[in-house]
């Protein structure tokens, strides 16, 4: 008798060459799931192949023309691949696109964790900690970005403050300064995401066996000791999870950007998302936006999957 | 199990005809767009921008008043709340065969919407010169690209002055007084500065002002043409340019000019003048309808509204609504009859706004001229100085992050004009 995986048990049969074909051929159904399953996922496979990889195919094509966007255009080849090598403005875009993403992923790794650790415990006011915490995350961006832009503006909110509490002089420039404005963009973009991985911690922790903790007690760990010893070892690969997620999404930040600084100034917060939108819809360079967005999902794709490597290593 | 496969079977296919059938188009140009009906309906789509909060009555009025003229047409309204959003949107109608019969657009998009063929040359929809003939000749040559008319002017503004009445008494300055020229302006504001601690004026560097843009500070203000006479080379790093420029180094640096004006854009600067903060700004009075609900009653009161300051070229920048037909309308004629019929209802509209008429008529009509802000629109003479070509965008753009240097101190003045002009020369090469 064979055990498939599923652990449902096969009968006996007579002959046992008939048999090892037929267990054969059932294993087969079973692995690719028979024609039902084709069936049901037709639907989602059609949707992905009509939305996702149809695009991505279009785009490439796209990509070796010289369209305006409201027609084909002519066929240029590789020019738009070679003009992309030798543009500083996306070479410049590039350098940003990874600066952002590389403050924001460490961040977002690091910093929900000992919030989830904290929240996790049986504080007072838990609830709405974790409420408040994740709330950025339900806001939507304009109406949050724009809400920045009153609070860091030269004449906002934030100086302000920081003027009345005598811990500036003069005003800083938090979006017209190009040394300060990409960690403002960064900023905003870890206070929205905030919450995502805060929850995705939580929900890790809850998996944690009370017994471990109850353990460390007993053995004299203290908090700080708990966290590094016990909860940061468990949660590796949550924060694996984490650190491939927020790379992959803060490489594509647009809405931040195009609200608070529209790329400026100097060019200092323009990202590869932001540039690709001003050459395809300002200034109607289609193939030449197209070529950008071909480059940089090979560029995120080979980022996201050599991270994703060392993810599967580590855990 | 047979029957379990052509079950599966027929659901693969069906599933496969409904996305299809949801990718596809509605239809191609040839058969959608704005048909008419068997009937003889005339379907026409009518695009504005940011006209829907607060003119809707007006909007509503006008297309009600064109079909009670024109039984047969039947016109759909869409309005687009983001001016910037209007190339993208047509570009999606035009793909999917969707195209509007009459867009409202600005001459910032027009030459690349005609550069594409994306717009019709009135021309070709029937003869221009007795429309030419209707509009005041700075508003219609604003849509004359390379001697082809490609849209009809709607309505227009130009540039002002803008000022806090309370700031300038506070500054020891006569409020009934304000600069006349630009010389003043930056004497203002540095008193402004000194006596009130705010800033004199803000003059951001974006696209979208009536004046307070890169090609105005330099063609405007400082006089200094900006592209030679065949569109092909820069000439406005000149000296004097550079000289002039200087004064919004020092006023930046010294802070009489608002440090929003490096990376702010026009309602940034709006916002700052709204809460009392800044003393002047330039802006067509249309702005003062944003004010009203966007300060509190004590600022707003105190608002002035002069002239704008004189220039060199004795001219005012001037800001401009056009309405153009995309080459997708399936009704050119009576879309072009529209949008005469629309660019004629103006008079209405500023009785909401403090906008300008483009029609010769009504720039003279007295009920016109007895409306809030009239005086100071008609009195000004108008001059459109954005570089009238395909690549403006993208010319402007590289202006003002050459400016942006300069007010930042990483360059000086003539550097960064010189270095702008290198790269309009580069991208007008294209």
């Amino acid at each position: 008798m064979t055990r498939p995986r599923n652990g449902t048990p096969s009968l006996p049969n007579e002959s046992p060459g008939t048999t090892r074909s037929a267990d054969a051929a059932a294993t087969r159904r079973r692995r690719n799931g028979g024609p039902w399953a084709t069936a049901f996922l037709a639907p989602i496979a059609i949707l992905v192949g009509g939305f996702v990889l149809y695009p991505l195919v279009d785009t490439f094509q796209i990509s070796l023309t010289d369209s305006s966007g409201f027609s084909r255009g002519d066929a240029v080849g590789m020019s738009n691949y070679s003009e992309l090598v030798s543009s500083p403005s996306f070479r410049g875009a590039l350098v940003n696109s990874i600066w952002i993403s590389a403050v924001v992923t460490l961040v977002l790794a690091a910093a929900p964790l000992p919030l989830a650790y904290v929240i996790h415990q049986r504080i007072p006011f838990r609830r709405f900690f974790r409420a408040a915490l994740y709330l950025p995350v339900v806001v939507p961006i304009i109406v949050s970005s724009v809400a920045w832009k009153f609070v860091l503006d030269e004449r906002g909110l934030a100086n302000y403050v920081l003027q009345a509490l005598g811990l500036i002089t003069e005003p800083v420039g938090w979006l017209s300064d190009p040394a300060i404005a990409i960690w403002t963009v960064c900023f905003v973009i870890v206070w929205r995401s905030l919450g995502i991985y805060l929850l995705i911690y939580l929900s890790s922790l809850l998996t944690v066996p009370d017994e471990l903790f109850e353990a460390a007690r007993v053995d004299g760990a203290g908090s700080v000791r708990t966290f590094a010893s016990v909860v940061v070892p468990l949660m590796r690969p949550a924060i694996m999870l984490s650190l491939v997620v927020s790379f992959a999404s803060s490489m594509k930040a647009f809405d931040e950007i195009y609200v608070l600084t529209g790329g400026g100034p100097l060019n200092s917060t323009k990202n590869v998302g932001y540039l690709i939108w001003e050459s395809a819809f300002k200034n109607l360079e289609f193939g030449l936006a197209s070529a950008m967005a071909v480059a940089f999902f090979v560029i995120v794709a080979v980022l996201v999957g050599g991270l994703g490597m060392i993810a599967r290593r580590t855990t | 199990m047979r029957i379990g496969k052509r079950v599966a079977v027929t659901m693969v296919a069906a599933g496969l005809a409904a996305t299809l059938a949801a990718c596809s188009s509605t239809g191609t140009p040839e058969s959608s767009g704005t048909p008419s009906s068997s009937s003889g309906e005339i379907k026409l789509e009518f695009w504005t921008i940011n006209l829907k909060e607060g003119y809707t009555p007006y909007i509503d009025g006008l297309i009600k008043a064109y079909e009670a003229k024109n039984p047969k047409v039947k016109v759909t309204w869409v309005d687009i709340s983001d001016y910037q959003q209007t190339q993208s949107r047509l570009l999606a109608a035009l793909t999917s065969g969707e195209s509007p019969d009459v867009v409202n657009v600005t001459p910032f998009i027009l030459p690349l919407l005609a550069d594409k063929k994306t717009v019709l040359p009135l021309s070709k929809i029937g003869p221009t010169d007795s429309i030419a003939a209707d509009y005041t000749e700075g508003f219609w040559n604003a849509g004359v690209l390379d001697g082809e008319a490609y849209a009809v002017p709607y309505y227009g503004s130009s540039s002002a002055l803008l000022y806090n009445k309370s700031l300038f008494e506070k500054a020891g300055l006569d409020p009934a007084k304000p600069p006349t020229t630009w010389d003043e302006v930056f004497a203002a504001a540095k008193t402004i500065h000194a006596k009130t601690g705010k800033a004199g004026f803000v003059q951001t560097l974006d696209d979208f002002n009536d004046a307070g843009n890169t090609a105005d500070i330099l063609a405007s203000q400082a006089g200094v043409p900006l592209l030679a006479g065949d569109n092909k080379k820069a000439t406005f790093n000149t000296p004097q340019a550079a000289a002039y420029f200087d004064n919004y180094v020092t006023g930046v640096k010294d802070g009489w000019i608002s440090k929003t004006s490096i990376n702010g854009v026009t309602l940034d600067g709006g916002k700052e003048f709204a809460q009392g903060e800044v003393a002047m700004m330039f802006n067509g009075p249309w702005l003062l309808r944003w004010l009203e609900t966007n300060s509190s009653p004590e600022v707003f009161k105190q608002i002035g509204l002069a002239s704008h300051p004189k220039s060199p070229t004795g001219k005012v920048n001037a800001f401009l609504q056009q309405l153009a037909i995309p080459a997708g309308s399936k009704n050119p004629e009576q879309a072009l009859d529209f949008a005469r019929y629309v660019s004629g209802t103006v008079i209405e509209l500023a009785k909401s706004a403090a906008v300008l008429p483009t029609k010769k008529q009504d720039v003279a009509n007295p009920e016109y001229l007895s409306l809030f802000g009239a005086d100071v629109l008609t009195s000004q003479p108008i001059e459109f100085f954005w570089p009238k070509v395909p690549t403006e965008a993208k010319l402007l753009e590289s202006l003002r992050l050459q400016m942006q240097a300069a007010l930042l101190g990483k360059k000086s003045s003539t550097q960064a004009l010189d270095d702008a002009a290198k790269e309009w020369d580069a991208i007008l090469a294209e």
